[in-house]
């Protein structure tokens, strides 16, 4: 079986590191079971390497070939080259977790069976015309376990989706959702040109994963415990690195504020702005716990006559 | 958190350039995952900062796995021995289930009513004696009640017997110096086991000296097995409960069985999954785990296995064309159970499994129908 990348049939030899490796892998690789021989897994192996690398040596080149889900990788690219066994271990196999993430994604039933037919559609390497084109499975790289990549891919369309979906929404519901109150850009012309350049400069000193975690938490509001499933740690470490980096962030904010040339006042006004974010979720509060107590609205038990 | 980042910081961060290139759905499932080299991982957390597009992508992709795993109940087409991917806990949800995506808090909300009900209990310790006037050591020795209705009454004598136990009250008090023990087993009821041991015990069960009889096995036979709704008796062992915080007896008991249930499924779904005795192989073939290796069960079946649910002996499993075996003894005798609907056979492909006992469970098919039995399977309604 010849396979060939999205771009087209890798047409070189692999090198020979890749093809011992290929050899090694052979038997655990579940290649012989979709009609792929050695050199096929070796040119599967060289598609993968080249789009993952540079590497800076062989040694490290073949760590990154042994931490890949080769079986999952085989199995992908049988599939998407059309293998009815590949295909038959697919479905067995990952139908459920397809369809499954599909429905905990996506909030509505048909919505969520919508898409997942969808992307099965693109898995099997046919468009909603019913002709052929190529598989999304060839964009598989074993990098994480194939059950990953299925939940990501999903959850990549249902964003999609959902984009092109929110451009429809009706004013009504963007009040209910309180958008009205949202400011979508922050207020750029009041802004102290001081206080936008230190805390650019004070972002630019975090490390990514810090930025990442201040994203995650304040403005996306994600909750503690979601972050740390995802960072693998638990979630007394997120939450004990957050208060340590929200803190050490408002001290050296408030230090280059008055190396600007701030006093102590000024400084502590600037960080202390009201946040655009508070005022909606602070509207939302406020509408949420109804009808106040007035002559307008009748206490409960109390006669309407 | 009180801390509250200052607002010019979350302005920045808003501001942050919207990279025009996105990681590919490879290397965020590998981050996910933790997948990554250090230096990838760092130019990935460096791109999620700034694209909250892709945030959104991580997050919810991690968030369907993580509900997957909490709800680990059933063990599907493994496709190795091993492999990490027979864990396929998702496809124990029903469709209701898996048709809204549950709520992030609800997790959150059986672990606060764990607590309350752990709180209750304890709190049931110290006030339980109180309102009991029988010697607590009597209580303790008590086998099989005489009347078998008077539930609630033998359940405070527990409680009564466990705030008076000396030896529940040294373990409580002093838990660094808990030491293995036998556990001890009242026969309360047929096809009830009660442990009262320490987290730490010995796994010999100790016989029952009053009725004569062998008492249950703190790990019944089954615990290696997968099972589905219900308790999971290879969690008692670390649940509270047997921890010497919550008394061991009746209606109590199943309560906090019904509470701690998915948590048990979280901690120890995937370590179930590795011991299970069946599982479907990748050519969706019915497997059992005998003397270390898998052996081929309804082997004449030219249909494709989806899943398989064990609960107390009761062997299910489904797969396709509406599929569905029972067997009431561990897998040694077959029937084959018809789903009728409108005087036809169900002929979808069965995809979920769940019973919360013997009698009564819900199997799904690919096409979105359930079906609910309370008769082990006799007759079938769908919803």
């Amino acid at each position: 079986m010849a396979l060939s990348s999205p771009a087209g049939t890798f047409g070189e030899q692999p090198p020979a590191e890749l093809r011992e490796f290929a050899v090694a892998h052979y038997g655990a690789s579940g290649a012989a079971e979709f009609g792929l021989d050695h050199a096929a897994l070796a040119v599967l192996l060289a598609q993968v390497v080249t789009q993952a690398g540079p590497f800076d040596d062989v040694a490290a080149e073949l760590r990154f070939l042994a931490s890949l889900r080769l079986e999952e990788l085989v199995l992908a690219r049988a599939c998407a080259q059309g293998n009815e066994r590949a295909w038959e271990v697919f479905l067995n196999r990952y139908r459920n977790t397809l369809y499954e993430s599909a429905y905990k994604i996506a909030p509505v039933e048909s919505e969520a069976r919508i898409l997942a037919d969808s992307l099965y559609a693109e898995l099997y390497g046919v468009d909603a015309k019913g002709q052929q084109r190529t598989s999304k499975l060839l964009y598989y790289q074993g990098r994480g376990s194939l059950q990953g990549w299925l939940r990501v891919v999903v959850a990549q369309e249902y964003i999609n989706r959902y984009r092109s979906m929110k451009r429809e929404t009706s004013l009504d519901a963007a009040v209910e959702d309180g958008a009205q109150f949202a400011a979508s850009e922050p207020d750029s012309a009041v802004t102290d040109p001081r206080v936008e350049a230190a805390a650019s400069a004070e972002l630019a000193a975090l490390s990514s994963d810090e930025r990442f975690l201040l994203a995650a938490y304040y403005l996306d509001r994600r909750t503690l415990a979601e972050i740390a499933k995802l960072q693998g740690v638990h979630e007394s470490t997120i939450s004990r690195k957050l208060e340590r980096v929200t803190v050490a962030v408002g001290k050296r904010l408030r230090k280059r504020l008055m190396d600007s040339g701030m006093s102590g006042r000024q400084a502590d006004e600037a960080m202390e702005d009201v946040d655009v974010r508070d005022l909606r979720i602070k509207v939302r509060e406020t509408l949420e716990q109804g009808p106040p107590d007035s002559a307008f609205y009748p206490k409960k038990g109390e006669s309407q006559g | 958190m009180n801390d509250k980042l200052p607002k010019p910081m979350l302005d920045a961060l808003a501001r942050q350039t919207k990279p025009a290139e996105h990681p590919s759905a490879d290397v965020l499932s590998a981050f996910a995952e933790q997948g990554l080299r250090a230096r990838e991982k760092e130019l990935v957390d460096q791109h999620l900062a700034g694209c909250a597009e892709c945030r959104e992508v991580v997050f919810l992709a991690n968030g369907a796995a993580e509900e997957a795993f909490a709800q680990s109940g059933e063990f599907l087409a493994a496709a190795q021995p091993g492999q990490l991917s027979a864990v396929r806990g998702s496809a124990g949800m029903s469709r209701a289930a898996v048709g809204r995506p549950r709520k992030r808090w609800a997790l959150r909300w059986v672990w606060a009513a764990s607590g309350a009900a752990a709180v209750v209990l304890v709190g049931g310790l110290f006030v339980a004696p109180h309102f009991t006037a029988r010697p607590a050591q009597e209580v303790a020795m008590k086998g099989a009640p005489a009347n078998p209705s008077s539930e609630k009454p033998q359940e405070l004598d527990a409680i009564a017997s466990m705030a008076a136990s000396p030896q529940a009250n040294t373990a409580k008090a002093r838990p660094a110096e808990r030491r293995p023990i036998a556990p001890k087993v009242e026969k309360t009821s047929p096809g009830t086991s009660v442990v009262v041991a320490s987290s730490d015990q010995a796994p010999a069960p100790q016989p029952n000296k009053e009725n004569g009889a062998a008492a249950s096995s703190a790990r019944p036979a089954e615990s290696a097995t997968i099972s589905i709704g219900g308790a999971m008796p290879g969690a008692i062992v670390s649940s509270p409960r047997a921890s010497g915080f919550a008394p061991n007896a009746g209606q109590a008991q199943q309560q906090l069985d019904s509470l701690n249930v998915t948590v048990n499924r979280t901690m120890a779904g995937y370590a179930r999954a590795q011991q299970s005795n069946w599982r479907i192989s990748p050519q969706g073939q019915l497997e059992r785990r005998i003397a270390d290796g898998w052996t081929r069960m309804l082997a004449d079946q030219p249909s494709a296995f989806h899943v398989v649910s064990v609960i107390a002996g009761n062997v299910w499993a489904g797969g396709n064309d509406g599929m569905l075996f029972h067997s009431a003894d561990n897998g040694l005798h077959w029937n084959k159970v018809a789903i009728m609907s409108a005087g036809a056979n169900e002929t979808g492909a069965i995809v979920s499994i769940r019973f919360s006992d013997p009698q009564h469970g819900e199997v799904v098919t690919d096409g979105g129908a359930s079906y609910i039995t309370s008769d082990s399977g006799g007759t079938w309604t769908k919803q």
